[in-house]
């Protein structure tokens, strides 16, 4: 029973306002990076880059917990439901860390990294509550 | 036992609430038939979304053993459950949980996705069922633009799709005129005799278990057959 992660994974990529705001935000760090006057600026964009993840998935809270929760409902697997809620992670965090790729490498694997695990603990979150309580978490 | 499909033996299920303890369900013992249509009522809090859930292998129950269409959900792990949601039991929640910004067509394809369907398979199966449920001309249209009935019929025919033996409805009327709500009680019983479905419903309304099978009410956490008692009363 291999389940058609990457079509689910595509239809709430299309749907999505979150990964809109992460691209608009990348691109304000891209040009706070290029025009950075002082050595503090890449860790103040750096922590943007975290709020701007967090922002991605919450804006998107109503269509990530619908939809995490049709599909606990109607029987994706836990490890799929994991895959999933990765992919999406990842593809918020590199759209965020761009600017690091494009400026500083090094920097980089830190703002991937940090963005990452923040979309990924709000949306762990989420299917956390819907899997203990078999209802929609509210905002 | 013959023909049961959903069997609950001494079935107990505990909430906590900060340090206190609430026993939701006590002692629950009974079994549906195939193509069966049972109505379970109760008051707020009486434990009915919560004995569907238990039977749909959402939760897990404390004590007690549950079977559905032969299998024992005791025994099953998670991914075990997962599999008897997505093939053998089918839950409609109160609220309908179709996604809004999916299409008709995206919402009822949903559990073929998950099991792994092909996508021309997914396309002819979605059709077919939305052509039985009279949605067929609103295919393509975003869930968010339709009425509370016809949200209703989207999850029904996403519960249907995957021709599950049991179909659990959480109150599917609650929000529907009395009008609508007798269509979609009609579309239910078209759907036990068209694939021998056994469906429960819960329901507030009263007025819903004279058209049941059979109807049972929860009160204080217990179960109890509650057609006679209710058919003298009319």
């Amino acid at each position: 029973m291999g389940s058609n992660i990457l079509v689910i994974f595509a239809k709430t990529i299309t749907r999505s306002s979150g990964l809109k705001i992460s691209a608009i935000a990348s691109i304000n760090i891209l040009v706070i990076l290029f025009l950075r006057s002082n050595a503090l600026i890449p860790y103040v964009a750096m922590l943007l880059s975290v709020v701007a993840s967090a922002s991605a998935i919450i804006v998107d809270f109503r269509l990530h917990s619908i939809l995490l929760y049709v599909l606990f409902v109607y029987g994706l697997r836990p490890g799929n439901v994991r895959l999933l809620i990765s992919l999406y992670s990842l593809l918020v965090a590199i759209v965020l860390s761009l600017p690091y790729l494009m400026i500083d490498l090094v920097s980089f694997s830190l703002s991937l990294s940090m963005t990452f695990l923040t979309a990924l603990s709000i949306l762990s979150l989420i299917y956390r509550s819907i899997k203990n309580t078999a209802y929609v978490p509210q905002i | 036992m013959e023909d049961v499909v959903v069997f609950l033996k001494d079935v107990w299920k505990t909430y906590d609430e900060g340090n206190n303890k609430v026993v939701v369900l006590k002692k629950i013992n009974a079994s549906f038939k195939r193509g069966e249509i049972i109505g379970i009522h109760g008051p707020s809090g009486s434990g009915k979304t919560t004995l569907l859930k238990l039977i749909a292998g959402l939760i897990r129950p404390d004590r007690g053993e549950i079977i559905v269409d032969g299998y024992n959900l005791n025994m099953l792990d998670e991914n075990g459950l997962a599999m008897i949601r997505n093939t053998v039991v089918s839950y409609i929640p109160q609220d309908y949980g179709v996604i809004d910004d999916f299409t008709v067509f995206e919402n009822v394809e949903l559990p073929m996705l998950i099991a792994g369907v092909g996508r021309e398979e997914r396309g002819r199966r979605v059709k077919e069922v939305l052509e039985y449920i009279g949605l067929h001309s609103k295919i393509n249209v975003k869930t968010k633009l339709l009425s509370g009935g016809e949200k209703q019929r989207v999850a029904i025919a996403r519960a249907l799709v995957m021709t599950p033996s049991v179909l659990l409805a959480d109150e599917p009327t609650a929000n529907l005129d009395w009008n609508t709500a007798l269509k979609v009680i009609e579309l239910f019983k078209n759907i036990r005799e068209d694939f021998r479905t056994t469906i429960i419903i819960v329901t507030h309304d009263p007025r819903l278990l004279d058209l049941m099978d059979r109807s049972l009410t929860l009160m204080d956490g217990y179960l109890k057959d509650a057609t006679y008692r209710h058919r003298e009363s009319l």
